[in-house]
């Protein structure tokens, strides 16, 4: 199973309802997107004006190179099917890409928010909350679940629902039948570029050439990220160090419980 | 304004019990400081309260300021409300209003009823308190030191030093600072720099 | 400052206190009393209650919702499920309804202003003490000078009780409401005038061959139902077509987009059928069987050859006869837009009735794809005030025998005017219910002209508008999340689908807070203080709900059971009445001197060095009215101004540059834009959004983001027939800050 998103850009009215009902599930502070909206033209294309539009989302990619940077210590987890029941064991990071489904998550508590993941995804897809830094993070990465935990009660991801064109087709992208694999069928594609094939299962359909031309030339990235793991590694070293220290403190000093999680500054994490 | 579900720690014993219910005392008095002046006469005695506390902490300054401002005042509660209006609920032309909500400042929503409230709401609950009358977000100032009031009166002091910890001291430094740019009035000045004093952290 | 005593230090030695609190004994009490709580947010769905009975109002659509809400709080709003409207879906301001009742900036007391009009020192006052104001000083103003002493500016559903009591019972004919006189009066009543129905936006775009929109940006204009049936069409394959100077959002979508000049659309319109008249090109049958004044209307419209109009639109000959043999060859199935905020160059009765015209020519009404109004659910009983005998009295336009096709109520210009004046009769007090004047009225000095000359001005609102600083008295509205006053009905938009009514009652979702009220509270206690107590129709807001549903054997209970929305079998829609009549020549309007067949009335062109300045909306905000809400503004926090590339070049801006806008008054914008550079806008306009520039300081998060349109329409243009006012005629040229 490998979920993906298709947006049909030809049903897209560019209205946004999609940013706002995201923010409205996940609560998502106001300077922070888990998707966006691009408005893009009117401009000038070898096929005419276009004025269309960016709806953009984690990719939730074949090879996530979001993945691999994460310097948090691996653990092993065991992870199931929601279908069949079956397990896997796995090592990994705070962040990893889910063998059953394919999409890409996060653990929030393990996250430290050393900002690596988010600065090796092309797509600018995740972003760092810092409102949740605590003693032993700068914040918590975050982005787009495909609202997981919503699929798994049966709902619809928020952002398709609330859409009124019905231009976002979520679904399983490994089944023929499924609707969005119709669309690549049809011709829907990822945001890619020669330098930039990392295998994103958010893809796009338009069928008026001038439109698509727009959203690749805009949109799709031109080049991978550079990140320093060396830095991210030293960041997770240093908080692991701060961590040791604190719980030394801790010991004495009642309420610090609550303390930690909530408290000490927005600003360290900025 | 908040009600305990749970039995008042009323044992009589102690010096340190009767020091924390007059502890208690002073939370209740910036509570009340900071609700909207409605009744003249309990303002009146409240801003003499408030001119007591600072004569005894020595503050000679503020004092003066006060004592100026007892002074100058044509008729309470008016100075009060308008001031209070402008600084905490509506102010059209000035540097806008500095709302006492701790979302405000604590979430970068900036929203009432933020997660914060939510929080403080449940922090409240979980003490066995619940707030008397929903018209106001549970996380209105005057309702933090209501609660911090009757933690320090029932002697649950680790619980009223996680509540400032984890809930008031995060959002307060900023308000106040906010406050001080926006009024120059000393009865909400003065306030202000007391609650500062009593919910910082002891060194 | 005398800090250096630390607070234990204070304890342990001050008289009144006494010691300090012994950390070592709080050390000592360490059981956590606190769960702690989640750091990511569960999900909407998570531990909520679904409160059903929600009835958006962030527009006037007015779609039916349901709230998520945990513990009093609300999370998030949703499309109904139950819903044959919005269905599951909402606009992004429909979802943004959180943001907008949380929003600290609102209004939460009652204010009363102790400093100067525009200029408010604001003090927090009991109910009682507001009221009483009100009343009495109310009581004076009529006591006085009479009932039209009295104006009113309303908008939205909370205004319409007040509204009612102050224009019947009191009995002003004051009464001028933005919807009707800057944005769609207009509209309905050049179509009342043409086809005896008031069109609303009742197109048939789901069924319909050819969708036809002048200067409507669907999909910027977002209205959920309304954007799924435009939607619908283009997917059953309806050919679009788009008359705009810009490339709007529909523009992109459209087969044919005509770029045409700004303010010619009429003169389009009339070539288009005088070519399906010569051509025969048009539903012979259906003009015989309804048309009145034909022969005149085809003798009139001679003069508009393709040619004339090529050259006043500045549109190819070939493009417009593309787009009337389109239309012809599909015809009736043809879907003619009557627009929506249609009042643009103070001509426009004329180009509305044009439009109705060329319905009534392509015999598309009552037909798949035409006008067809929807049979909705009949028997709500409408609760009123009850009407003075002398209510009316004193009607301005009566007085003056102008605008005879006007929509209810009175020009907000003739109004606006009799204030500044005095003359006919003094104008002395204000009631602003829900409006924000400042950005619906053009001619923002002459509005703050006519506060200012008043006695007393009261504003009730849930945001401090910028109106709101004229105010000496300023109430705390509920807002449509916290409030039963509306019932929105309807049926299934698709009328291809099976035949449905509903009803769907707005009912609260969250308490009110604050010392926030309905305006049914407000308005009765106001009422009482005025004399007017025996006359209060209903006692409160569930008073009103039940009465009206009594009509149809509802009741809010039983309306809650069924998921807040009661649905029912409705009927087919289509079909005309026998006696349908269409009036190409309307004596009615000859009577009255206006031009009795549809005319094109030229509007003055640009001067050199300037640029025509059109504005409309965003999808992420209706007007001002939601420009504060945190989320939205963040989607969208200025209004960029368009301008042409080439003219970009001419005037050497570049894409992203911060200018501000000067009009041919010499009006400045107060505050700048940046440009945006783009071939899609003619060379002669350009555009902005509408709503953003925002004045009060209160307004935290939009004051002073963006530039006010509104401010720049100085030059004011009055409909003659309708007495709406004009806004697209007005011109700026850009200068570059920094």
């Amino acid at each position: 199973m490998r979920y993906g998103m298709v947006i049909d850009i030809d049903r897209c009215v560019g209205c946004h309802a999609c940013v706002i009902s995201c923010k409205a599930e996940w609560e998502v502070p106001t300077q922070y997107d888990r998707n966006w909206v691009h408005r893009l033209g009117p401009a000038q294309t070898s096929h005419g004006l276009s004025y269309t539009y960016y709806p953009g989302l984690c990719n939730h990619c074949e090879t996530p190179p979001c993945v691999p940077v994460c310097p948090v210590e691996k653990v092993r987890m065991t992870m199931q099917d929601a279908k069949t029941g079956e397990t896997k064991t796995l090592e990994v990071a705070a962040t990893w890409k889910d063998p059953f489904n394919g999409t890409v998550q996060i653990d929030y508590e393990r996250c430290i928010g050393c900002g690596a993941c988010r600065d090796a995804c092309p797509y600018h897809a995740r972003y760092i909350n810092t409102e949740l830094a605590d003693d032993n993070c700068l914040g918590k990465a975050d982005k787009c679940t495909y609202c997981m935990p919503r699929v798994a009660e049966g709902l619809e991801p928020a952002c398709v629902q609330t859409c009124l064109a019905r231009a976002r087709i979520f679904g399983d992208l490994d089944d023929p039948q499924s609707e969005a694999s119709q669309y690549v069928e049809k011709g829907a594609v990822g945001l890619t570029s020669p330098a930039v094939q990392i295998g994103p299962n958010g893809l796009y359909y338009g069928s008026k050439k001038a439109d698509m031309e727009l959203l690749m030339k805009s949109s799709a990235p031109k080049e991978m990220p550079q990140v320093s793991t060396r830095r991210a590694a030293l960041e997770a070293m240093r908080l692991a160090a701060k961590k040791q220290m604190n719980e030394v403190g801790v010991l004495g000093l009642a309420g610090a419980l609550i303390a930690k999680t909530f408290s000490s500054g927005r600003e360290e994490g900025k | 304004m908040l009600q305990a579900n749970s039995a008042v720690y009323t044992s009589p014993g102690t010096d340190a019990q009767k020091e924390a219910a007059k502890l208690a005392d002073i939370y209740t008095l910036l509570a009340q400081l900071m609700r909207y002046p409605e009744d003249t006469a309990n303002v009146a005695l409240l801003v003499q309260a408030q001119l007591e506390l600072v004569l005894a902490l020595g503050w000679h300054e503020e004092a003066e300021m006060l004592r100026c401002w007892h002074a100058q005042c044509q008729g309470l509660p008016g100075d009060l409300r308008i001031e209070y209006t402008q600084l905490f609920i509506t102010a059209a032309t000035r540097c806008s209003t500095v709302p006492p909500y701790a979302s405000v400042h604590a979430d970068s929503e900036a929203l009432l009823q933020g997660r914060t409230t939510e929080r403080i709401h449940d922090f409240y609950r979980s003490c066995g308190y619940e707030l008397a009358s929903v018209a106001e977000p549970a996380d209105h100032i005057w309702l933090q030191l209501d609660f911090l009031a009757a933690l320090v009166h029932e002697g649950r002091h680790t619980e009223g030093e996680q509540f400032l910890a984890s809930f008031f001291r995060p959002w307060f430094a900023t308000f106040k600072e906010k406050c001080f740019q926006a009024t120059a009035h000393p009865v909400y000045r003065v306030t202000l720099t007391l609650i500062d004093f009593f919910t910082k952290e002891e060194q | 400052m005398a800090m250096n005593l630390t607070r234990r230090n204070f304890l342990k030695t001050a008289s009144i206190a006494a010691a300090s609190v012994p950390l070592s004994k709080v050390a000592a009490r360490a059981e956590s009393g606190v769960v702690k709580t989640p750091q990511v947010a569960p999900g909407s769905f998570k531990n909520t209650k679904t409160v059903v009975g929600g009835v958006c109002e962030m527009c006037f659509w007015r779609c039916q919702l349901v709230g998520k809400v945990r513990d009093g709080r609300l999370l998030k709003l949703e499309g109904n499920p139950k819903s044959i409207d919005n269905g599951v879906s909402l606009c992004a301001r429909g979802n943004g309804g959180v943001a907008m009742l949380y929003d600290p900036d609102r209004l939460k007391y009652p204010l009363k202003n102790v400093g100067k009009r525009g200029e408010p020192k604001w003090e927090r006052i009991s109910w009682d003490e507001a009221l009483d104001i009100c009343g009495k000083k109310l009581k004076e103003i009529v006591d006085k000078h009479g009932a039209k002493s009295l104006a009113i500016f309303p908008h939205g559903s909370t205004a319409r009780y007040p509204m009612d009591f102050f224009e019947r019972t009191v009995g002003t004919p004051n009464v001028s409401e933005p919807s009707f006189f800057q944005c769609r009066g207009v509209r309905d009543m050049a179509y009342i005038t043409t086809l005896e129905i008031a069109p609303d936006e009742d197109v048939d775009m789901a069924n319909a061959k050819v969708i036809f929109l002048v200067g409507s940006h669907l999909g910027e204009n977002i209205h959920v139902s309304h954007i799924k049936g435009y939607l619908k069409g283009l997917e059953r394959g309806a050919k679009l077509v788009v008359l705009d100077p810009r490339f709007s959002a529909a523009a992109s979508k459209a087969h044919i987009w005509v770029p045409i000049r700004p303010g010619t659309d009429t003169a389009m319109l009339l070539a288009i059928m005088n070519y399906l008249i010569e051509n025969e090109k048009y539903a012979v049958d259906f003009v015989e069987e309804h048309g009145e004044g034909f022969d005149e209307f085809a003798e009139g419209i001679k003069e508009w050859t393709l040619e004339r109009a090529a050259a006043e639109c500045d549109v190819p000959v070939a493009q417009i006869k593309q787009v009337a043999d389109l239309l012809a060859e599909n015809m009736p199935n043809v879907a003619i837009h009557p627009g929506r905020h249609v009042t643009w160059y103070g001509n426009d009765f004329q180009r509305e009735r044009a439009l109705a015209c060329l319905t009534g020519l392509l015999g598309a009404v009552g037909v798949q794809g035409g006008l067809v109004k929807p049979k909705g659910p009949k028997g709500l009983k409408r609760i009123n005030w009850p009407k003075a005998e002398t209510a009316g009295e004193g009607d301005l336009r009566r007085m003056q025998d102008v605008h005879h096709f006007h929509p209810p109520g009175c020009p907000t210009e003739l109004i606006r005017e009799a204030a500044i004046s005095g003359d006919p009769y003094p104008i002395k007090g204000c009631v602003i219910w829900g409006q924000n004047m400042i950005q619906t009225i053009p001619g923002q000095d002459r509005t703050i002209k006519m506060l200012e000359q008043m006695d007393f001005v009261l504003c009730t609102d849930i945001m401090p508008t910028d109106i709101t600083m004229y105010a000496d008295i300023l109430l705390p509205d509920c807002s449509y999340l916290e409030k039963y006053d509306f019932i929105k009905t309807g049926t299934q938009w698709d009328f291809s689908d099976e035949h449905q009514q509903y009803i769907a009652p707005r009912m609260a979702l969250v308490e009110p807070g604050f010392e926030r009220k309905d305006s049914i509270w407000i308005v009765n206690e106001i009422a009482k203080r005025m004399g007017y107590g025996d006359k209060i129709p209903v006692v409160s807001q569930e008073e009103m709900m039940a009465q009206s549903l009594e009509g149809v054997g509802l009741t809010l209970d039983k309306i809650r059971e069924e998921g807040g929305i009661h649905i029912q079998p409705g009927e087919d829609p289509y079909g005309n009445n026998e006696d349908l009549l269409v009036y190409f020549f309307s004596e009615e309007m000859d009577d009255y001197d206006y031009p009795a067949i549809p005319t094109y009335i030229p509007v003055e062109p640009p001067p050199a060095g300037y640029m025509r300045l059109l504005y409309g909306r965003t999808p992420l905000h209706t007007f001002n009215r939601s420009i504060n809400n945190p989320w939205l503004i963040h989607e969208a926090p200025i209004n960029p101004v368009w301008v042409n590339d080439k003219v970009a070049v001419r005037l050497g801006l570049k894409h992203g540059d911060t200018v501000r806008l000067v009009n041919q008054d010499g009006v400045e914008s107060r505050t700048t834009t940046t440009v945006k550079v783009t071939p899609g806008i003619r060379e002669d306009a350009v555009y902005l959004y509408h709503g953003y520039g925002t004045r009060n300081k209160e307004m935290t998060f939009s004051v002073d983001k963006g530039v006010d349109d509104t401010s720049l329409i100085t030059k004011i243009a009055i409909d003659p027939e309708s007495g709406a006012h004009g806004m697209r005629n007005n011109f700026v040229k850009l200068v570059k800050v920094g």
